[in-house]
Parts: C-alpha cells; sequence; structure tokens
C-alpha cells in the first residue's frame, strides 16, 4: 500500500513537472532544447553540511532546470579549491573571500560568482577555568589557530583588539584544547565549537570570542570560477548562482530533508559525523547565508545585504584590514573583483 | 427503598472470591516487586563487577602498549638506529605483542641525515612497512604527531581513521623522545591499537541477559559498541542531544570524568530502559559502559508472575465453585426449612419438618422448629379445650347473669296499683354476674326497699347476693322491721362464713300513708332525699355494721320522712366511686349536683340521667364495679 502511494505521488510529480514544461516560457523550457552543461563544483572541505544547499539544488532540479548538469565533487585538506580551478580540475570552487583574495593577489584571475555566506563564522573559544574573561586576558596566553589562509582573520581580530597571544598552530582536530594543551582555540561556530559541546563540555565552562562581534566580519564561502569560464559562459556562472541559493533557500525550509541529503554523503565518504552536529551546522551556517531570514526577499531595501550578493561595505573592510596585516599586497575594487 | 437480598450461596462466592482475590494481588504484587527488587541488585552487582573486570581488561591492553612504546622510547634514544634497524625492530615488536596493530618511530634529527617515519602495521596475517613521510601523508596535522609535541608527555589520541597511514580505524599511544632536560622533543614513537580489534575483544566479553558493553573515549566518542554504525560517528553526548535527553549528556560526563556508577539509562537508538554500569579504563580517560534491558532481565519476573497470576486465577475460579458448592449446601436445608416454615406459618402444623442432619447449626434450627412445632401443637390442643371450656362458662354465666336479672324485680308498676310511690331502679354488672342487688315490694300498706352490695365481684359474689336478697325479703316480711331483717341477715351469714366474704346493705320500709321511712343501713353508702323544694339531703346515718362477718351485731334504726313530691334515691358505692380514665373518682358531689340539675323529675329519668352523667365522667374507663340506683318518689295520699 505505501509502495502504492509513493508510486502516486511519484507518478503526480511527473504529470505535474510535465505540465509546468508545456506551459513554456520557463527555464525547464529552455533545459530540454539544448544539452545540460556540465559542470564540476568543488567545495572546500569534506561533505558537510557547509554545503547542503548545493546537494539539494542538485537533488532537487534546480540545477537541471536551468540546463545545468552539476558534479559536486568531493573535497577535503587533500584538495586546494583554488589550485583546482587553474589546474582544470573544478569549474567552480566554493572559497573564503579572503582566501579568494590572496589568489587574486598571487595573480589567479579568479572572478566571484555569488557570496553564500554574508558573515564570519569564526570564534575564539577560552576555558573559563584557566582564568579567561575577557578578550584582554587572551594576552600572552597559549591560543591554538588554524594555519595558512585561515588565519589571517584571527590575526586581524587580535590586531585590532590590541591582543599578542602564543600562537600554537592548530590542525584537524580541538583535541589539544579538550586536554588542556592550550588555554583557546580557533573555532567555526558551526563545527568545532559544536564539537566541544559534543566532547561533553558545557557551555558555561566556554568563553566565546566569535570575531564578527568585535568588528572583524570576514565574509567567507563564496562561489568561483576562473575569468576565461565567466567569460566564456557568463549564463552558466549566473544560472549557478541563482540555483544555488534556491537550493539553500530549500535547505532551510526543509532541514530534515538536508540533513537525510547530507548524511547520506558523509556516508558514503565514510566520516565519522553525526546527525545532530550536521544539524548544528545546518542551523548555523543557513543564519550566516540568510542574515535577515530565508524568506526575506528583494523587497529589503538594502541590496548590499541581498542573499548571493558581496557586501560592498564587507568587501572594502576585509580588503582593509587584510591590507593593514600586511597579507595583501594589493587588491582589486569591488567592481574589478565581482565582475 | 427495598434492598435486594442475595442468596447466601452468591454472598459467600463473592465474598470469598474477593477476599481471596485481593490476597493473591497482594501477594503476586510484593512477590514481583521483591524479585524485581532482588534482580536489580543482582544485576547492579554483576553489571558493576563486568564493567570493572571488562576495563581491567582494557586497561591490562593500553598497558601493555604503553609499556611497548616506552621500551621503544629508549631504546631508541640510546641507540639512535637506523631506518632499516627500525623496521626489522617494529617488526619483530609487533609480532611478539598481537595487541599492537602498528608502530611508528619519528626521530626530528637523524644521524643519517635523510628524515624519514617508518611505520609498520598489520594487514591481515602480513606486516607492512611505509614511510610516512613520504606520499602526502599529512603526519605534522595529527593529533598523533601534535599532541606529544605541545604536550611533552605521552598521549593517547582520541579515535581516528588513520587515512594513509594504517588505513583503520585506532587509537595511538604517541609517546616523545624528550632531550636529557626534558625541554625539547627529539623524535615520537607511537604505537596503535585498532578499534576493530578492540571492539572484537569486547564482543567477546560474553556479558548475558541482553547486555551491551561499549567503550567511550575521553570525549564522549562512541569507539567500540556492537552497533557499527555508531562507532567514531556518534558521541555519548551527540545522542543525548539527538533524542534531547539533558540526563543523558549528565551520565556521559560522569563517565569522562572517570567515575564509576550505575544508572538507568535509555538505549543509544531503541530508547528503551536499560540498566547503565560504567567504570573507567584508569590512565586513559576513557570509560567502558555495559547496558542490560530492563524489560529482557524483567521478563523472566514477568513471566513467573504471569504464570502465579493464572494459577492464583485458576484458583479463584476453584475457590468460587468450591465457595458456590459450600453456600449451597448450607442454605439448601434452610431454603427447605424455610419452605416447612411458611408451611407452619400458614397453619398446617403436621407439614412434614425437614429430617435435621449432622450436628451443626442448620440441623439444630431444624430440631428447634420441631420442637416448636410440637409445642405448638399441643398449645393450641390446650387452647382449644380452655377455650371450649370457657365457653362453657361463658355460656353459664350468660346464664346466669339472666337468672340474677330475673330475680331482681323489674316491673316498676304494682297490681294492685299504688298511686302513691313510683319507683325505678337499675344495675348495671360490671361482669357478667353481680354482687349488687336491688329489691321493693308492698308488705300490706307499706313499701319495702333494699339495695345491696356484696363485697367481691363475679360468680361467688352473685350466689351471696341471690342468698343474701332471698334471706332479705324472707326476714323482711317476717319481722315488718328493717333493723330486725338485717339483724337476722347477718347473723344467718355470719354462721357459715369461711370465705370472710360481706355485704352492705340499705333497706327502708315506707309507710304509704304518712310518707314516714323506717330504715336501717349495715355498712351501705347513706342514700339522698331529693326534696320536693329542689334540696338534696343525706338520710340521716345509723349505726350499722358491714354484714355477713360476726353474729350477734346490733343495727340501728333510723327515721325520716318523705313529704309528698320527695324522692329517696339509693345507690351503690359503683357510683359515686367510678372512675375514669384518670382513676379520679366520680364522688358524692357530683352526684348530689346532678340530682340538683334534674329536680323535679320522675324516679325513671332521674335514674337514667344520673346513670348518663356516671357514664359521661367515665367515658372510656372499663367499668370496675357493679353500679346500682334506686329511686322512689312518694307521691302522698290522693286525696290528702
Amino acid at each position: 500500500m505505501r509502495a502504492d502511494r509513493v508510486r502516486r505521488s511519484l507518478l503526480g510529480g511527473l504529470l505535474l513537472g510535465g505540465l509546468l514544461a508545456l506551459a513554456g516560457g520557463g527555464p525547464g523550457a529552455r533545459a530540454e532544447e539544448t544539452a545540460p552543461v556540465r559542470i564540476r563544483l568543488l567545495p572546500l572541505w569534506l561533505p558537510q553540511a557547509q554545503f547542503a544547499g548545493y546537494y539539494l539544488a542538485g537533488e532537487k532540479g534546480f540545477y537541471a532546470r536551468r540546463g545545468l548538469d552539476v558534479e559536486v565533487l568531493r573535497g577535503g585538506p587533500e584538495h586546494d579549491a583554488v589550485e583546482a580551478l587553474e589546474a582544470g580540475k573544478a569549474d567552480f570552487a566554493v572559497v573564503w573571500l579572503a582566501q579568494a583574495l590572496f589568489a587574486v593577489d598571487r595573480g589567479v584571475p579568479l572572478s566571484h560568482v555569488a557570496q553564500v555566506f554574508a558573515t564570519s563564522n569564526l570564534e575564539i573559544v577560552a576555558w573559563r577555568k584557566k582564568g579567561v574573561a575577557s578578550i584582554r586576558d587572551l594576552d600572552g596566553r597559549r591560543v591554538s589557530v588554524w594555519g595558512d589562509s585561515l588565519r589571517p582573520p584571527f590575526e586581524a581580530f587580535f590586531r585590532s583588539q590590541d591582543v599578542k597571544p602564543v600562537i600554537v598552530p592548530q590542525h584537524a582536530t580541538v583535541n589539544l584544547f579538550l586536554l588542556g594543551g592550550v588555554d583557546a582555540c580557533s573555532v567555526m561556530e558551526y563545527n568545532e565549537y559544536h564539537s566541544i559541546f559534543l566532547a561533553g563540555v558545557d557551555e558555561a565552562e566556554l568563553v566565546r570570542f566569535p570575531l564578527r562581534d568585535h568588528g572583524v566580519d570576514f565574509p567567507e564561502d563564496g562561489l568561483y570560477c576562473l575569468r576565461r569560464t565567466r567569460e566564456a559562459r557568463p549564463q552558466v556562472a549566473k544560472a549557478l548562482a541563482e540555483a544555488s541559493l534556491e537550493g539553500w533557500k530549500y535547505a532551510a525550509e526543509h532541514v530534515e530533508e538536508a540533513l537525510d541529503s547530507v548524511m547520506k554523503r558523509t556516508r558514503e565518504a565514510n566520516l565519522p559525523v553525526n546527525r545532530v552536529h550536521m544539524r548544528w551546522m545546518l542551523q548555523v551556517v543557513l543564519r550566516s547565508v540568510f542574515p535577515d531570514g530565508p524568506t526575506a526577499s528583494g523587497a529589503k531595501a538594502d541590496p548590499d545585504r541581498a542573499p548571493g550578493t558581496l557586501s560592498r561595505r564587507a568587501y572594502d573592510d576585509t580588503v582593509r584590514r587584510l591590507l593593514e596585516l600586511g597579507a595583501l599586497k594589493r587588491a582589486p575594487t569591488y567592481e574589478e573583483f565581482t565582475r | 427503598m427495598a434492598r435486594r437480598r442475595m442468596r447466601i450461596a452468591t454472598r459467600i462466592a463473592i465474598f470469598t472470591v474477593l477476599g481471596a482475590g485481593a490476597i493473591l494481588g497482594v501477594v503476586v504484587f510484593a512477590d514481583y516487586a521483591s524479585a524485581r527488587r532482588i534482580l536489580e541488585d543482582e544485576l547492579r552487582a554483576k553489571a558493576r563487577y563486568l564493567a570493572l573486570a571488562t576495563a581491567r581488561e582494557m586497561e591490562v591492553i593500553k598497558r601493555a602498549v604503553e609499556k611497548v612504546v616506552a621500551q621503544v622510547v629508549v631504546s631508541v634514544k640510546t641507540q639512535l638506529p637506523s631506518v632499516d634497524t627500525l623496521y626489522v625492530f617494529l617488526e619483530k615488536t609487533i609480532e611478539e605483542h598481537r595487541e599492537l596493530f602498528g608502530s611508528a618511530v619519528l626521530i626530528s634529527r637523524p644521524p643519517g641525515g635523510s628524515f624519514a617515519i617508518p611505520y609498520v602495521h598489520r594487514e591481515g596475517e602480513r606486516l607492512i612497512r611505509k614511510d610516512l613521510a613520504s606520499g602526502g601523508y599529512p603526519y605534522e596535522t595529527l593529533d598523533w604527531y601534535q599532541l606529544p609535541v605541545e604536550l611533552r608527555a605521552p598521549v593517547w589520541t582520541e579515535p581516528y581513521f588513520d587515512e594513509g597511514g594504517g588505513n583503520s580505524l585506532m587509537v595511538t599511544y604517541s609517546a616523545p623522545i624528550l632531550s636529557d632536560d626534558g625541554m625539547r622533543c627529539e623524535g615520537i614513537v607511537t604505537g596503535d591499537l585498532g578499534l576493530d580489534w578492540l571492539s572484537s575483544t569486547l564482543l567477546r566479553l560474553e556479558l548475558g541477559d541482553g547486555g551491551v558493553a561499549f567503550l567511550l573515549s575521553r570525549t564522549g566518542t562512541i569507539v567500540s559498541h556492537p552497533d557499527p554504525e555508531l562507532i567514531m560517528r556518534e558521541s555519548i553526548f551527540s545522542i543525548a542531544e539527538e533524542v534531547g535527553r539533558p540526563r543523558a549528556r549528565s551520565v556521559g560526563q560522569a563517565m569522562i570524568r572517570g567515575e564509576t556508577g550505575f544508572v538507568e539509562f535509555r538505549g543509544f537508538r531503541d530508547g528503551r530502559p536499560y540498566w547503565l554500569a560504567y567504570a573507567p579504563v584508569p590512565g586513559t580517560g576513557w570509560s567502558l559502559g555495559a547496558m542490560f534491558p530492563q524489560d529482557q532481565i524483567m521478563a523472566k519476573v514477568l513471566e513467573l508472575t504471569r504464570l502465579k497470576v493464572i494459577l492464583g486465577g485458576l484458583g479463584v475460579v476453584a475457590l468460587l465453585g468450591f465457595a458456590l458448592w459450600i453456600g449451597r449446601s448450607i442454605s439448601r436445608p434452610i431454603r427447605d426449612l424455610d419452605a416447612a416454615a411458611r408451611l407452619l406459618a400458614g397453619g398446617n402444623l403436621d407439614a412434614p419438618l425437614p429430617a435435621p442432619r449432622g450436628a451443626e447449626e442448620v440441623a439444630r434450627l431444624t430440631a428447634s422448629f420441631s420442637s416448636m412445632r410440637d409445642e405448638l401443637k399441643r398449645y393450641i390442643e390446650d387452647l382449644k379445650e380452655t377455650t371450649a371450656a370457657k365457653a362453657r362458662i361463658e355460656n353459664d354465666l350468660k346464664t346466669a347473669r339472666t337468672i340474677q336479672l330475673d330475680i331482681l324485680p323489674s316491673r316498676f308498676t304494682f297490681d294492685p296499683p299504688c298511686p302513691s310511690i313510683a319507683i325505678h331502679a337499675v344495675l348495671e354488672a360490671a361482669r357478667e354476674v353481680g354482687g349488687d342487688f336491688y329489691d321493693f315490694f308492698l308488705c300490706g300498706r307499706k313499701l319495702f326497699i333494699a339495695v345491696g352490695d356484696v363485697s367481691g365481684k363475679g360468680v361467688p359474689a352473685a350466689l351471696l347476693m341471690a342468698i343474701s336478697k332471698a334471706y332479705l325479703k324472707a326476714f323482711a316480711v317476717q319481722t315488718r322491721s328493717p333493723m330486725e331483717a338485717l339483724r337476722q341477715l347477718n347473723d344467718e351469714l355470719a354462721t357459715e362464713n369461711d370465705e370472710g366474704m360481706f355485704l352492705t346493705v340499705f333497706c327502708a320500709l315506707m309507710d304509704l300513708e304518712t310518707g314516714e321511712c323506717v330504715y336501717a343501713n349495715g355498712g351501705h353508702n347513706p342514700p339522698f332525699i331529693l326534696r320536693r323544694s329542689g334540696d338534696v339531703e343525706l338520710v340521716p346515718p345509723v349505726k350499722g355494721p358491714l354484714i355477713g362477718l360476726d353474729t350477734g351485731k346490733r343495727f340501728d334504726e333510723g327515721r325520716v320522712t318523705l313529704a309528698p313530691g320527695d324522692m329517696l334515691v339509693v345507690y351503690s358505692d359503683g357510683v359515686v366511686e367510678a372512675e375514669d380514665t384518670s382513676q379520679a373518682l366520680y364522688g358524692e358531689e357530683r352526684a348530689l349536683a346532678a340530682l340538683v340539675r334534674l329536680r323535679g323529675q320522675g324516679p325513671r329519668a332521674i335514674v337514667d340521667a344520673l346513670l348518663e352523667d356516671v357514664r359521661a365522667f367515665t367515658r372510656e374507663a372499663a367499668q370496675s364495679d357493679d353500679i346500682t340506683l334506686l329511686a322512689v318518689a312518694y307521691r302522698g295520699q290522693p286525696g290528702s
């Protein structure tokens, strides 16, 4: 009986789809005219809820409807997104704004397609029991911080707060922090912060310093491609951005379905993650994708804050702080960057 | 409202079954509770023991690894061997220690100059050599490298999948090779423990009762569990959050704090109630949990309880039948007796009673009924005889009454007529026969009147009255003197008076021409004279004793003259001593007042009215004494 119902609803779905297609004029109608454009999209990390919107855009046909056949590649520490773009291993990639700026500074011809995470999710978390109560207390303390391109936001933060902690390199886990090897560590709110909670540490035992609360609010995940890719097929980049945002909107409205999709991918990748953690991650990143909520549409007066848009103010602020740090030697203008 | 009465058998059955059922319920429940408690206690002890024993076993394994690593550290530090030597050395070490999955040695400044991290690990039965410093293995980012370097102490890593290294789930004991001053880290020696191997070791432990053993890392990650889906993916805290159970989180925190405990706990996936015993694996920060499903443990108790309930239920049903049977056997003779008693009550004293069986209460009741029936029969026989006798006596008394009334003059006219007087009298006996009498008759030109009252009542009094009246008339005719007649009557009666009975008599002889009355009184109430004027006076008293007690007594004689229109009213003490319901006496005063009211009327009217007045006074009260009234009115000689 249940199989019957499924079949019926499938049939209904197909009929509806067919009718919509017949109605014509929509993007679906165009999609059937030409062969779909194959696109390889590389997220900047292993499969997790951080990329739920792209998974759903594929699964719910938002890409297909725009004539795209998107393959979401498996990211991870062994894949550098910018290098993959340069090497032609991927057509589009999810990269942080700061990372993209470094790449452009190096001379990589990157083009910003869409800004997905409008805010920063980085935090410094400290043990309350080690006597840390304010940012000033971090001065001279052992603090583990990620290296490479993840470090500049924290450096900007320490610089703006005028504290000089002893930086210990931080890698894949926060175990050094959990074991008390450092007094504080860098976390992403959507990931490591919750991992610490899931290691049995209660919120009351910790002091949190979200970077965005202290003026260092670097936009993070964005969609990028090489400039030539964009110039060759500008419509494809636009369609990818639209469909991806539609996927994120769908994820916001169907959290459990999104989690099903995420968990399926983590299982396929044999990753030791659990649903609770992914749910937390999804809920946090959704706030970053839709700072005004997923239902807030273009009716919002400020186009600077529209989902998918890189805020000019945030861009200028990020560039300014990175230049001050010396992490960047030069930076393109907003228009050049987003062109 | 009439209450419906239950039959004895039903009542016995219901109360027995209710009572027995209640007792059964209490016993079964108490039994269940105590069995549950005993099982819980046993399980608590067992789970604690198992958790501790398993934790100890884990500790032995980990200690072995720690010992091996420590030995390698010492060897490496003292010898600083070449890479090839290290490979051979590691292979030998792993072969000797079956718990060891792999081992690596990192020397920061190797003597030969070429940096390598020789690593040997198992793959099935084979041992594989690998240089972790080549092939892009990101050793510097891994905990087994960073933790001992930063902490400058040996450390057990969290479980991890060693991609590019052992390519297996493992935990690694990683010890730094410290410089002599302890300030610099000159190298690292690791020893890996395969989680698969660890799990199979744990799973080998027979917990019994559906028990499940699991291992938590120091961050609460599930390291070992029969359900492979949980391993590494979930931590006790993620499960607590997933199902929204803050209690599970606090249990998890207690576990990773290295505490020992025994608590009720919900299953990781099924949410069923379990008992969880946990104990730390010393020196590792790990915690071992042994979970036992409560329902499986309780299944035995429940089954036993169910059996008891079923058996008890059958027992109660049997008891019900038995109680009904007993009730019937008690009530059957009672019902038989009841039927017989109804027949008896209906008057059929000859109806057969059920034969009394045995010596119990119902049999005794039947016997009592039987003897009661016999008594009743005899009583009724007696009653019949008595009733017959009484009827005879009553009949006799009726006849006697007729006779007695017949001996009193009932015609109040004379032949030839005697116009100078009018007379009327009445006697109301208190019983069938009475002791009062009155008499009047003419003796030449004189009228003799008498009213007597014999002591006592009934037949003896009636007999004496009859004799006395007869004698008095005889003596009066013979002596023509009231005084003399009373004297003779007294002597006559007192002579043979063994019974001590006596009577009072007033008698008078009235001269019809003059209206003069000569009278004598033997203890009787003095009569009234109702003068024509309306005055009422008493006949002046004369001396005279009660008659019939002693011989030789003297009686005085009195005289009083009635004028025409005067009336003499003689009465017995039944008039003035008549009692009403409150036992007040009618009395002379009332009689006098009545007579005053009745003045001017004839003897019949006066007698009837006075009698009516007495009756009106006594009303409902029973008449206690004979009442006699005699009134004679003197009208004088015609023409005088």
